[in-house]
């Protein structure tokens, strides 16, 4: 059974595609380590609604000048990280596709961000359309990252089929470069020919690809739900739109909740003194906040943990010993891209079962008053594993619940890792017997 | 291939551990000091009726009226006077008795004087107060009425200072009595800054809150101050905006617009509209009415 799993996911993994995707977020791994401390530092101190902020009243102890600097340089570097992320991808993806072929990379990879930055000038919004809107675009957000690395991995494949054999030399001369930049002309014309397509169809049909009103009422189903089928299909649906790379729903999930029946639910456990018998108990936006996801500690806190502990490759334990903290946080984009997660077959079925199993657990438990529904407002920051505990005002077994959830899934993800380190020794034997 | 446990990472676990820990320790009493906070919101059944002064008048202008108020009323209403001083501190006067539901708070200022750029400043002290007030008596919701610029002071603090608090102090009506929405201006089209911006801003003004103006009629333009065009031009601001609008227009005797508030039909018309009708325990059990109701509604859906 390992074996055949082991299998099947050897082959999906040696696809083009998934070789370049790969390879294109292992090398971005400084850039999103760099956005993912900015990201917790924007989040956890300079957010008013964040933990730190309020239990150090900052509203009063800080200094606007600090304050005004932190939340500047920290979004700021937000954005030119992760805010523009796609553009790294589809440069990489174009690169990493056009070398696999022996073609001229570097302009492969030009032309994708010719072809993205094109595509997210006419997805924005028509006539208001002016440069700042270009940076400012989803297109170009790691949300939707599948989009960039699709429009990196075709450019690339335009390169392979019509660019002409190309070796890297270290020494160029301008002649050189001559016939290189002449012979990239064709097949760059036809890419930008197929971006232009592309970025027809976002404009004429309006097509706000990545946030379109189908998230958006997704999220809102989810979240307003009272029915444990419709959350953990729902959440599953949320987590594998991740996993491609679109994660626009999953972002959206995390954030506060103020929908109307959770307010009923919150007035309730404020008038009665406990949120035992909330109207709402199964309510979408506080179960997948509070037990399926835990702010991102199921996935990739307990994913930390269990390299930390069962992988002794110094690489990847270097890139959890860095998203330690980041991920304790509820911040996940930088294991994410480090290790890779997104769109790496290794992880596709964790990611779908972990949080529906523990919807399923703490859905169970709830039903026999074991545990407590959450209803309290949690503030943004708090670690991942604590949530559960502060939004059911400091209720004990629910903690204890928690931690013994967050168990549960580091052993679900162990033999995970063993069929992860396997797929990797066949896959550096296939290399080099290619070779 | 048999995994391997790394003993030497679990020195990095038992760090994020240790700050999570003592991060935990002071988010506890805060988050328990929060909710019981909430909790004593919600659960409040105090419902104060907060008035505001017109300019050059002082926190005793509304005496005579809650004099007349509390006769013969089997549960009087309390008095708390508050006067904010330039210096944003607050003086304090008269209490809120126990068992009060329905207590009347009137907050003055010291600095009482007349025009736009004192009304701004007024509405800022006027914040000042209602944040120190609503943080010691914790209500949920509550009554707002302004003599003359009282009235602008409300609209002004509606419109600039009000989304603070929306998420958990409702007001429910707001009575304006005799308030130049226009100052002394009798032509509506010559619109002065004042009420362009209230105008400008009215999109802020909460959706559900009744409002009432009324208006006294001295002779048949004005009641002796304000003209009744510049009244008349709160609909501008609150018409088609908030939930319902009303006008009344005070005629008779002491219609002037200094003896408005102890005028006996203002008397009555606050004890009408403005104030609750059933004392004890009004709120609450509308509340949980609604809840039921909704509760079953949603149910039926599925």
């Amino acid at each position: 059974m390992l074996n055949a799993i082991t299998q099947g996911l050897f082959w999906l993994r040696r696809r083009s595609f998934f070789r370049v995707v790969q390879r294109t977020f292992v090398i971005l791994m400084p850039v999103a380590t760099i956005g993912i401390y900015f990201e917790i530092l924007r989040d956890c101190i300079f957010s008013p609604n964040s933990l730190i902020y309020n239990l150090l009243n900052f509203d009063l102890t800080m200094p606007d000048q600090i304050w005004n600097l932190g939340n500047a340089l920290s979004s700021g570097m937000i954005k030119v990280t992760f805010g523009m992320f796609g553009l790294y991808a589809a440069y990489f993806a174009a690169l990493y596709t056009a070398r696999l072929y022996n073609k001229d990379a570097t302009m492969a990879g030009l032309t994708a961000v010719l072809v993205i930055t094109f595509c997210s000038y006419l997805s924005g919004n028509g006539a208001n359309n002016n440069s700042q809107i270009v940076l400012y675009s989803r297109v170009l957000s790691i949300n939707g990252v599948l989009l960039a690395l699709t429009i990196g991995y075709l450019v690339g494949q335009v390169f392979h089929w019509l660019g002409k054999q190309y070796v890297h030399e270290k020494q160029e001369h301008v002649i050189q470069i001559q016939t290189r930049a002449w012979n990239s002309l064709f097949p760059t014309l036809v890419a930008i020919f197929l971006g232009f397509l592309l970025g027809l169809v976002l404009y004429y049909f309006k097509i706000r690809l990545l946030d379109s009103e189908y998230t958006r009422t997704l999220v809102t189903q989810l979240r307003s739900s009272n029915n444990i089928g419709v959350i953990i299909s729902l959440t599953m649906l949320a987590m594998l739109s991740w996993w491609c790379g679109l994660g626009f729903p999953l972002q959206t999930l995390t954030h506060t909740n103020n929908t109307g029946a959770a307010i009923v639910n919150l007035n309730y456990a404020l008038t009665h003194g406990n949120s035992a018998d909330v109207p709402y108990k199964y309510l979408g936006s506080s179960l997948v906040q509070g037990y399926g996801l835990m702010g991102n500690a199921v996935i990739f806190l307990s994913l930390v943990v269990v390299l930390l502990l069962y992988t002794n490759d110094k690489q990847i334990e270097a890139i959890s010993k860095v998203n330690l903290l980041p991920t304790a946080f509820g911040a996940k984009n930088g294991l994410a891209v480090g290790i890779p997660m997104i769109l790496n077959p290794l992880y596709l079925l964790p990611i779908l079962i972990i949080p529906a199993i523990n919807e399923l657990i703490a859905a169970g438990a709830i039903s026999t008053q074991l545990i407590r529904p959450c209803v309290y407002p949690v503030l943004d920051g708090t670690p991942g594993i604590l949530i559960p505990f502060f939004g059911t005002n400091g209720s004990w077994i629910s903690f204890i619940f928690t931690i013994l959830l967050f168990i549960l899934d580091i052993l679900i993800l162990i033999p995970f890792i063993k069929i992860g380190q396997r797929i990797n020794k066949e896959l550096k034997e296939y290399d080099e017997a290619k070779v | 291939m048999k995994l391997k446990f790394n003993r030497r990472n679990l020195k990095w676990l038992l760090i994020i551990f240790l700050v999570i820990l003592s991060l935990s320790i002071p988010a506890f009493s805060w988050m328990k000091k929060t909710n019981h906070d909430r909790a004593m919101r919600r659960k409040s059944i105090i419902s104060p009726l907060i008035m505001i002064p017109g300019s050059s008048a002082t926190v005793n202008r509304f005496d005579p009226l809650v004099d007349i108020l509390n006769k013969n009323n089997p549960h009087p209403h309390s008095l708390l006077k508050v006067n904010v001083g330039t210096d944003d501190k607050l003086h304090l006067s008269g209490s809120i008795s126990r068992g009060d539901t329905e207590p009347i708070i009137v907050i003055g200022f010291q600095n009482n004087h007349d025009g736009y750029s004192n009304i701004k400043k007024q509405a800022n002290w006027l914040d000042e107060a209602f944040y120190q007030i609503s943080q010691t008596y914790k209500f949920n919701n509550f009554k707002a009425f302004g003599h003359s610029n009282g009235g602008l002071v409300w609209t002004y603090w509606l419109e600039h200072y009000y989304s603070e608090y929306k998420d958990e102090i409702k007001i429910k009506k707001l009575m304006t009595l005799a308030s130049p929405f226009n100052f002394s201006e009798n032509n509506i089209n010559r619109r002065t800054q004042m009420l362009n911006e209230f105008i400008k801003y009215r999109s802020r003004l909460p959706k559900k809150l009744i409002v009432y103006s009324l208006l006294g009629g001295e002779n048949y333009d004005s009641d002796g101050i304000v003209p009744e065009s510049s009244v008349h031009a709160a609909k501008y601001v609150f018409q088609k905006q908030v939930k319902s609008f009303t006008e009344m227009t005070i005629t008779g005797m002491e219609a002037n617009h200094s003896d408005l508030p102890q005028n006996k039909q203002v008397v009555e018309i606050i004890k009408q509209y403005l104030l609750n009708k059933n004392q004890q325990e009004g709120p609450l059990k509308k509340r949980n009415q609604q809840k039921k109701s909704k509760t079953e509604k949603v149910k039926k859906d599925e």
